[in-house]
Order: structure tokens, then sequence, then C-alpha cells
């Protein structure tokens, strides 16, 4: 939304995380080829936001050209440095652009700028976004000898200090309208004026950043620790302040989100946390990257346990693997989408046992009427089934030997044998509710073998769906 | 031994013998008696078009001028209910024809589906919803469930 405003192309995918640094004003790594335009990114943001920008060499410069020449004043001994057009005292941003060519006599300067914002000791005041550069470690595999430049990977612990370390798009991240618009007005023209939407966007938000390190939302912080504990368990090593630097960086992805003003905000929740996640792993710059796979499977598990609207993509299987007391349970869950729960139920009719079917429609039909729970497709068949249990008129089949002394059904002789024993007698609702079943079941040549079973199965659900109903009644009273 | 029956009978006695039990059994714990209950079913003695053109005429000559007056002036159900085909098919013979009596069947006809009643569902005026003779049936929870404690 911003960032084609101000003449980016090519960012659209990591628009947000662009914006989340900005807001955060923490150091950000950007990895990529060379010719992707990185280390000019800050450079046009700079030019939209108003401040001073600095493009830094980091592999030619030296430290007087960055600091100018210290010079002592007066008797105190303070040093001051003589200011060039060239030095990096009074700018607001700086880019130090392929880092990892660095002098090692340099590194400390441009370490301390970047992440201390001191230069000897003295303080910046004014500057504000540092970011970094440097290319793709993909490269550095193949012939060595054949760069002149001298390509070294960044030390583990300078690379730990980054908040996020992002990866420059390529021609194929461009999207058909980027190229062609690309090619008309020439790539990533910047517009060189103030951007008061962004301007306005990022001052919003910097206060609310604030607010929210100290109190962050459980759910980002289970996020950031779980995602943590399973990574080092998959054997990816992500240290103790990195799991808190992500913490952060979901935090501002966060309030971004939130924020968005633009049409196309179809990012869910979990978008942006996996963004972040993608986001903030060092593991990118020393060519050991981490399998995207597991990376996703440990989001999705951690979506899973933590955000219930991730839930629901389960929640058939779920469904499909309770218990039929749990089933009624899961069916009357109020924060379940009704189409879901009819869905999962016509899952359940056509992969289910005649017996489990009949007896939880026995027992929850009428029920599930009254607070109209399932969809007109779903009730159809429930009510279907129902009708069919609530009046059977059918034959009860066998073969019988000649000689043969027992007559009857032996199934069905086991059937009446545990009816007897029901408390209360034939006239008890218990017993009819239990015959109108097992007449059900053996006419749809269903042998019900052990009947005691199906028979406590069935009554369980009605004492399910009763305490239900008690329920709601209750509910509806208050 | 060519004797076909003696064939079959030895195959019988070493496979078994086919014997059945048939049952029968309605379980609606608050069933009406046959006399009281209402069975919905149409029949005109007059020839007719399309069943939308019959039921407005009877409509407007009852002086009501839409669907929704007659509907409220008959006292249709009002709860959702299992649509049941009657099993005691009563003759079509009208003697005297009550119009009030064939538009509300009318109306029950044509907004039941096969195995439910809504009184919000539209109503389909087709030539297999016209044609049948049904019964509604509504399950009183208090007494499906046992609610009150009525024994067992």
């Amino acid at each position: 939304m911003f960032l084609k405003n101000i003449g980016v192309l090519g960012f659209d995918s990591l628009e947000k995380v662009i914006l989340a640094a900005l807001v955060t004003e923490e150091p950000m790594l950007i990895i990529g080829r060379p010719g992707t335009d990185k280390a000019n990114l800050l450079a046009y943001i700079s030019q939209a936001l108003g401040l001073s920008f600095k493009k830094v060499n980091a592999g030619m410069t030296s430290k007087l050209e960055m600091t100018g020449m210290p010079v002592i004043r007066g008797n105190d001994d303070k040093v001051t440095f003589i200011s060039t057009p060239g030095s990096v005292w009074k700018k607001q941003s700086l880019v130090f652009d392929l880092i990892n060519e660095t002098k090692p006599i340099c590194m400390s300067v441009i370490s301390s700028i970047l992440f201390e914002k001191q230069i000897n000791g003295y303080p910046m005041e004014t500057l504000q976004y540092r970011w970094a550069t440097m290319e793709n470690t993909d490269l550095f595999n193949t012939d060595m000898t054949a760069f002149k430049r001298r390509n070294i990977y960044l030390e583990e612990e300078l690379v730990e200090n980054f908040a996020f370390i992002i990866e420059a798009p390529t021609w194929d991240n461009y999207s058909v309208e980027e190229k062609l618009e690309g090619f008309i007005s020439g790539f990533t023209q910047p517009v060189k004026e103030l951007n008061n939407d962004l301007i306005a966007f990022i001052s919003k938000l910097k206060p609310l950043y604030e607010e929210q390190l100290l109190f962050p939302k459980p759910q980002l912080a289970a996020y950031a620790c779980l995602v943590t504990s399973l990574l080092n368990e998959g054997g990816a090593y992500v240290s103790v302040q990195r799991s808190l630097q992500l913490l952060r960086n979901l935090i501002a992805l966060d309030l971004v989100h939130e924020h968005w003003q633009g049409e196309e905000n179809n990012d869910k929740i979990g978008d942006i946390l996996l963004l972040g996640l993608k986001n903030t792993l060092i593991q990118k710059v020393f060519h050991e990257k981490i399998p995207d796979r597991l990376i996703q499977a440990i989001h999705r598990k951690m979506m899973q346990q933590l955000f219930n609207k991730e839930q629901e993509k389960d929640w058939i299987g779920i469904f499909m693997r309770a218990g039929l007391t749990a089933k009624i349970d899961m069916l009357f869950d109020d924060s379940v989408d009704k189409n879901l729960k009819s869905l999962a139920f016509i899952h359940f009719f056509n992969h289910s046992t005649i017996t489990d079917r009949a007896t939880l429609i026995f027992s929850a039909q009428p029920i599930l009427q009254q607070f109209e729970i399932l969809n007109d497709e779903a009730f159809n068949l429930l009510t279907k089934c129902f009708k069919d249990i609530l009046h059977v008129d059918g034959k009860i089949e066998w073969l019988e030997f000649t000689g043969s002394m027992k007559k009857g059904n032996p199934i069905w002789f086991n059937c009446q044998e545990y009816l007897i024993s029901l408390p209360g007698g034939q006239t008890s609702k218990r017993y009819k509710r239990a015959y109108q079943l097992f007449i059900y079941l053996m006419t749809n040549e269903k042998l019900i073998m052990d009947p005691g079973y199906v028979e406590m199965t069935l009554n369980d659900c009605f004492e399910k769906c009763l305490m239900i109903l008690k329920y709601r009644k209750q509910e509806k009273c208050i | 031994m060519t004797n076909i029956f003696y064939r079959d009978w030895l195959y019988k006695s070493q496979h078994g013998f086919p014997k059945s039990l048939h049952v029968s059994n309605v379980y609606f714990p608050d069933e009406v008696p046959l006399p009281d209950r209402v069975n919905y079913y149409f029949r005109s003695s007059e020839p007719f078009s399309t069943y939308e053109e019959y039921l407005f005429s009877l409509i407007v000559n009852q002086g009501w001028h839409s669907l929704e007056e007659a509907k409220a002036m008959l006292g249709l159900p009002r709860e959702r209910h299992i649509v049941v085909d009657s099993k005691e098919k009563i003759g079509y013979s009208f003697s005297g024809i009550n119009e009030k009596l064939v538009i509300r069947n009318m109306l029950v006809l044509a907004g039941c589906g096969e195995n439910s009643y809504h009184p919000e569902q539209p109503l389909i005026f087709s030539d297999k919803r016209m044609n049948r003779q049904i019964e509604l049936k509504r399950i009183h929870l208090n007494e499906f469930y046992d609610l009150e404690g009525t024994k067992n």
C-alpha cells in the first residue's frame, strides 16, 4: 500500500515487515542477489519520511570517512569531530551496503552505530533507522574464486542483533503489473515527495508498540516461546535473545496488521505470525536454511494450539474421533459455526456404523431440532433417519436348522433377555427406547452381539441430552 | 433321488430354514389417538389449471388479500414438525367442501418437505408435494427426555 505509492516495487509480500521495522526502529538486514535494489530501499523510504539519509559502502569506507576528523578542543580534553558531508553524525537513516565485506578495523564502528547508535561512546541522537545489506549466501557456495570481493559470512553474534532479516525480491517476486509498470517508469523510481500517510501511520504505531512491549498479548508470547522450543527440538538453534526478538517483531507486525488501512488486507493472524517467524530466523544468513516444511509444520501446530479459529480446520477430525456423548457436547458448542457442525454431522452420518448413527440420532434429534443446531441439509438427513427409528415395521430374519431345540433368533433372544433385566420393567421409558432401537437395528440386518453395551450407550446419550436441555432451560430463565 | 423338493429339503436341513419375525412398533411418546389426529391431504372437486391459481381463487372467495393473511387467519402450525405419511388413509370424499380446510391443507402440504415442516419454508406447489396424505408430529422435549421426572 505505502511502498507502491513511494515507487518501491516487488516488496509487496514484505511490506508489513518493512513497516514493522520502521515502527520498531531496530536494525534490519536485507539479503539479496546483486542488483535487487536492496540498498536503495531505505533511501526511498527516507525521502518519503523526510529523513536525512546516507548510504555507506561498508567494504570501501574508512572509519574517518564515517566520523570525520577527530580534534581535541578546549581544556577538558573533549574530542569533537569535524564533520564532512560524508560523515554520518547528523543522519537520520543509514544503510550499510554489503556489510559482509566490512574490513575488521571498521566493524567495531559499524556495529556500534548499528546496534548502539553511538560512535566511540558519543551518542548519535538524531539517528533512527540503521539497515544493512549483504549478498545472498547462496552465491558463496559457487566458485569462491570467481568473486573478487571478499565474501565472508557475518559473525553470528553480529547477526543476532538484527531485528528482521529479509530477503530482497528477485525477478520472480515481481508481479506482471509491476514488471510492466517498472519498464514504463523505470524500475523503482522514487517519488521525491513526503508521504504524509506513511508518516502518520508510523508515528501512530510507535507509542502503541512501546505500550505493548510492556504487556505483550499472551498469544504472541506463547507463540514465540513455544516455537523457539520446537525449533530447538527440531535441530535449528534459536537463542533466548532471538526468541525475545521474535516476540518484539511479532508485536510490531501484529500492530501493523491491525492498523492496516489498505483494501487488500486478506492476511490472517496466522499468516502474519508465519511472516514474522520466517523473517526473524538468522539461519538464512549462514546458508544453513531451516527446511520450509519444518517451519510450516511447527507454525501449524502452534496455531492449532493457540488459536481456536485455526482449530476449525481439524474440528471435523476431532468430532469423528470423539465418543457419542462427546459428539453431542461438541454439537452444542456455540462457538463453532453451524455449517461446520452440519458438515461434520453429514461426514459422521456417512462414515459411521448403523448402531452409532442410530444411537446418536435417536437420542439427540428432538433437541437438535429445538435449538436449530444444524443447517437444512444435515437436518433433513437427521430427521429422515429419526423417522425410520421411530416407526419400525419390518422383519427380523434368520435361518433355523431342523432338529434344533431352540426356536427363535438367538441374537434377538439375547436382546429380549437383556431388556427384561432392565430396571423399571416394560413400562419404563428406558425399556421402551431400548426396545425401539433394538428392533430398528435388527430389522436393518444389524446383529446386536452386545445388547448391554448398545443400550448403555443409548442411555448415556439420553442422559447427556437431558443435561444439555436442563442447562439451556436454566440459561433461558436467567 | 432326483426329486427336486427332496433336494431342496436336504439343502435346507443342512443350511437352515429361513424364518422371520415380523415386528412393528411406533415410538411416539405423546401419540394422539387416531380419531383426533390431523391428516393433511388435498383433492379438489372442481377442475383447475395450477395449484397456485386454485389456492388464490379460494383465498379471494374468503375475502382475504394475501397468503400471509390466509396463514394468519387459519392458524397454521408455528413450530417445526416432523412429517410422517399417514398410514391410515382417508378416502377423498368431500361432501360440502370446507374451503378453509382446503386452503389450510394446501398451505401445509406445499410447505412440507419430505421429512420436516417449518413455518418459514418456501411454499412449493408440486404434484409430489400436493398428492400426499401426511401427519405432522412434534416431539415434546419434556416428555421425550423425561425432564419433569415422570416415572422412568
